[in-house]
């Protein structure tokens, strides 16, 4: 039988570095999910991907047990791999931080359709690019 | 009046409402900017929006965290004419999820006799079954995760067939000191539990004295090449990574014959820990998934004679 769900939490954690404290603790904490035993599955499962950002999909479950789900790295980490950059502008209308040619912005909306809403390539091209443009990296021929 | 260890604990949850399209350059801002996590919901009030709640500490605020945030905000404002961010809110938190958690922490039976009780719940034993007390205050374990399943059920079957009694036993990492008591429960003589985490040392021992069990076992932040081995048993629940590190020094406690429960193992990672261990001159006996979530793996090392 299906167990009935209570709530979904949605989070974007560093690979192998969640902990007790915020956003954790208090979002798993106030749907009576024991965090402890999720700190200790995340960190397990992402262990390998040190340094990555990795959206992770919780499903909390009537009786407080939960699952969830790992999502592919989102598209500002693909970027910054392309980029060759560490870290984004935190001003990124007047300071541009890298590039990324017209090519890699295709190939990152193409690993990325499957979670993007996109209605084409064009527009999932269009979606990374406004990222891209979000992060100070600039998109070149 | 705050007190200045009250003050530690206080959070500022930073909500901003973006579009959508959004989400992934702020999220990797604020992760980077804060070097921690993002909270992303639907927002409640339109289905286009998500709400993202970021979390400073007054360290953040002092370092000028939060005007890099807001000068981020101006600029995506800037480049996204038509799209929306804006910060909705702040709101103080106190450090207290820890607790929100326990009113859903129920008794639980985990073998065939064991059952694990928080403090704050009744229970009536059967005749046969041995209660283990747990207020984990913000410790790892009370028996509901595999991985602490999994050793439980393997102490209990030990226990069964008359092997832990006089048994000197080591647990690395007890975290609630669950593992440590089960096995003073079972009939170990003497358990030394350890943990890095000061937060749990203090949450063993008292789950240590309140199951009556402290004339047998002793709970200590002691590094673990500095116990006095060696262990007739060993218990390690942690995870991969640092079962990996600590393969020498664990490996070194086990007596001749003796035996070595590794747990916090998911089950692809099996190979990494046995020729880890391997190394070491030990070897592995068995390979147990968990009943519910076979993901998780219990491996049972054992020392040459």
């Amino acid at each position: 039988m299906a167990k009935k769900i209570a709530g979904y939490i949605k989070l974007q954690i560093p690979a192998g570095q969640a902990s007790p404290s915020p956003p954790v603790g208090p979002a798993l904490g106030q749907q009576g999910v024991n965090i402890m035993e999720f700190v200790k599955a995340f960190n397990a499962k992402t262990a390998d991907q040190a340094g990555m950002i990795i959206p992770v999909l919780i499903t909390v479950y009537a009786d407080r047990s939960f699952s969830f789900v790992l999502k592919t790295p989102p598209a500002s980490v693909l970027l910054k791999k392309a980029a060759g950059i560490e870290k984004g502008s935190g001003v990124p209308n007047r300071d541009k931080v890298g590039k990324v040619t017209r090519a890699q912005v295709e190939e990152i909306a193409k690993t990325k359709m499957p979670d993007l809403t996109a209605a084409d390539l064009n527009a999932a091209m269009r979606t990374i690019e406004g990222t891209a443009r979000s992060m100070g990296i600039e998109v070149v021929d | 009046m705050i007190s200045k260890e009250d003050k530690k604990r206080l959070w500022v949850e930073l909500s901003i409402q973006c579009s959508k399209e959004l989400e992934e350059p702020l999220c990797d801002f604020l992760i980077s900017e804060l070097s921690r996590g993002v909270l992303v919901e639907e927002s409640p009030d339109n289905e286009d929006m998500l709400l993202i709640k970021a979390y400073l500490r007054r360290e953040d605020l002092e370092s000028g965290a939060f005007q890099a945030v807001e000068t981020y905000i101006e600029e995506l404002c800037l480049l996204h004419p038509h799209a929306t961010v804006s910060i909705e809110g702040e709101r103080i938190i106190h450090e207290d999820w820890h607790d929100k958690w326990k009113r859903f922490f129920k008794p639980l039976r985990v073998g065939r006799r064991l059952v694990v009780k928080p403090t704050w719940e009744d229970y009536i034993p059967g005749p046969d079954e041995i209660v283990i007390e747990m207020d984990p205050g913000r410790a790892f374990g009370v028996g509901s995760h595999a991985s602490t399943r999994l050793i439980l059920q393997k102490l209990e079957k030990m226990s069964d067939a008359g092997l832990i009694k006089n048994m000197r036993v080591l647990d690395v990492g007890t975290g609630s000191g669950i593992l440590a008591i089960s096995a003073a429960r079972l009939g170990a003589r003497e358990v030394i539990a350890i943990d890095i985490d000061l937060d749990a040392v203090e949450t063993a021992r008292k789950n240590v004295h309140l199951n009556n069990v402290h004339e047998q076992v002793f709970v200590s932040n002691a590094p673990l090449w500095e116990i006095e081995g060696p262990f007739d048993l060993v218990l390690a629940n942690i995870d991969r990574d640092s079962l990996l590190l600590l393969s020498k020094e664990l490996s070194a406690q086990v007596a001749s014959n003796g035996l070595l429960l590794l747990s916090g193992i998911l089950d692809h990672q099996a190979d990494g820990i046995e020729k880890g261990f391997g190394n070491q001159g030990l070897k592995l006996v068995s390979v147990v998934p968990d009943e519910k979530d076979s993901r998780w793996i219990l491996m049972e090392f054992q020392q040459g004679s």
